[in-house]
């Protein structure tokens, strides 16, 4: 179990915690360290490999939209506004056009691959503009292909404020995310 | 049940009106045709039967009785079988599985809450559906029975007919078939479709619902025969 104190604290003295699991399992760690900034209020983005992270009886699209209209009451067409500008930056990322990107979108998540599953994950993410990205290594090692990276290395560019907690026994290997890791140990509350 | 109605604001979130209207469409209008279906095949079946064993032909008071037995207990019986056959597989199957993919564990790491997105639509659909289908059931039974009795009844027998069948006991068999749609889908969320970790668990899950639902249903039925109904009767 983690120490949510002591995670808290590290929280905000640094930007980037990696928190070790060795002897939990980091998925466990992962939702129990959620829920807690949850209760706090906070936006919490999470990036991990799990199968289901995006809903697969509604459309992707429905998808990016659902914890904007659940938290903030936006409207669909409020949202695709908002969703333009990150489309239109994706789009090169991807070696897509615009109007292909929207197409991808309107797709169900089991109708696309797995790796363009994880970038859509990643760009519900950065719309959020969370507080605080929890991530697991095993996600991350999942973005092989450069545009999964630019895109992580552009959300972490962008999202300057947002503290990152790594989940896994070992220390997150992206270049990008790697440096000036602080490490906190799980401890048992 | 009592975690439910204190997120009912949830409702109004556009998300959980789309969840609403998606399981609306699903167990009320493509289920109509069914129902309709099974309702026509009921009126006429009663009154041809009828027919078949009074030689002096269909009388008002049989179509009073088919009217009587519509509104009591089948209109609210056959829609909950069918539901349970259509809708409570559906959800039970979605629920599994999304909870043996992780959806449901997306959601709670979201903010979500599955009660309030996916358990609360479903069953204000539910009810609202069940109530619906009722009537529906209601008004094809006996408009089977009518034309199935065709030339031998005129137009004030068929007027005797519908002024027999009670509009209070009209308003609680609708009400009745609402408590059933939300009863059994709250049943299959609380009690079916949790605790499963791999693909199997999901058939496996779907089947036993429609079972328990099925049984469910029944004990539902008896006891609102047995206690309400005789109330009902007196008043």
């Amino acid at each position: 179990m983690t120490d949510f104190s002591s995670a808290f604290e590290c929280r905000l003295a640094s930007q980037r915690i990696w928190v070790d699991c060795s002897g939990a399992n980091p998925t466990d760690e992962l939702d129990r360290v959620c829920r807690i900034f949850l209760r706090q209020g906070l936006c919490v983005a999470v990036l991990d490999d799990c199968p289901g992270s995006l809903i697969s009886n509604i459309s992707i699209l429905e998808n990016l939209w659902l914890p904007h209209a659940w938290h903030h009451g936006l409207s669909r067409s409020q949202f695709q506004a908002q969703l333009a500008g990150l489309v239109d930056v994706m789009s090169p990322l991807l070696s897509k056009s615009v109007s292909d990107m929207y197409e991808l979108l309107r797709r169900r998540p089991g109708e696309v691959s797995s790796q363009q599953r994880s970038l859509f994950v990643l760009m519900r993410a950065v719309l959020m503009s969370p507080e605080l990205v929890l991530l697991s290594s095993a996600w991350i090692s999942g973005l092989v292909d450069s545009s999964g990276q630019m895109l992580l290395k552009m959300m972490h560019n962008s999202l300057s404020t947002a503290s990152w907690l790594a989940f896994d026994e070992i220390e997150p290997n992206v270049d990008i995310l790697s440096a000036g890791w602080s490490r906190t140990q799980l401890l048992y509350f | 049940m009592l975690h439910v109605f204190p997120r009912l604001r949830a409702l109004a979130s556009s998300p959980a009106l789309l969840v609403f209207s998606r399981q609306l469409y699903f167990s009320g209008v493509q289920s109509l045709l069914v129902v309709l279906l099974s309702a026509s095949l009921v009126g006429a079946g009663f009154v041809l039967a009828f027919q078949s064993v009074l030689a002096t032909g269909i009388s008002t008071g049989a179509l009073e009785l088919l009217g009587l037995i519509v509104v009591r207990s089948l209109a609210v019986l056959i829609p909950a079988l069918i539901f349970c056959a259509r809708s409570v597989t559906a959800i039970t199957s979605e629920m599994s599985l999304m909870s043996v993919t992780g959806e449901i564990r997306s959601l709670l790491r979201l903010g979500i809450s599955p009660l309030g997105y996916l358990v609360l639509p479903r069953t204000v659909a539910a009810s609202l559906s069940m109530a619906f289908l009722y009537f529906y059931f209601l008004l094809a039974s006996l408009v089977s029975g009518l034309l199935v009795a065709g030339d031998s009844m005129d137009f004030s027998q068929i007027v005797i007919v519908f002024d027999s069948v009670r509009p209070v006991e009209v308003l609680s068999g609708a009400v009745r078939a609402a408590l059933v749609g939300a009863g059994l889908v709250l049943w299959v969320c609380h009690f079916e479709a949790r605790g499963h970790f791999s693909i199997p668990d999901v058939s496996r899950a779907a089947s036993s619902a429609v079972l328990h639902s099925l049984l469910l249903l029944m004990l539902m039925e008896s006891l609102y025969q047995f206690l309400i109904a005789p109330l009902l009767s007196l008043s």
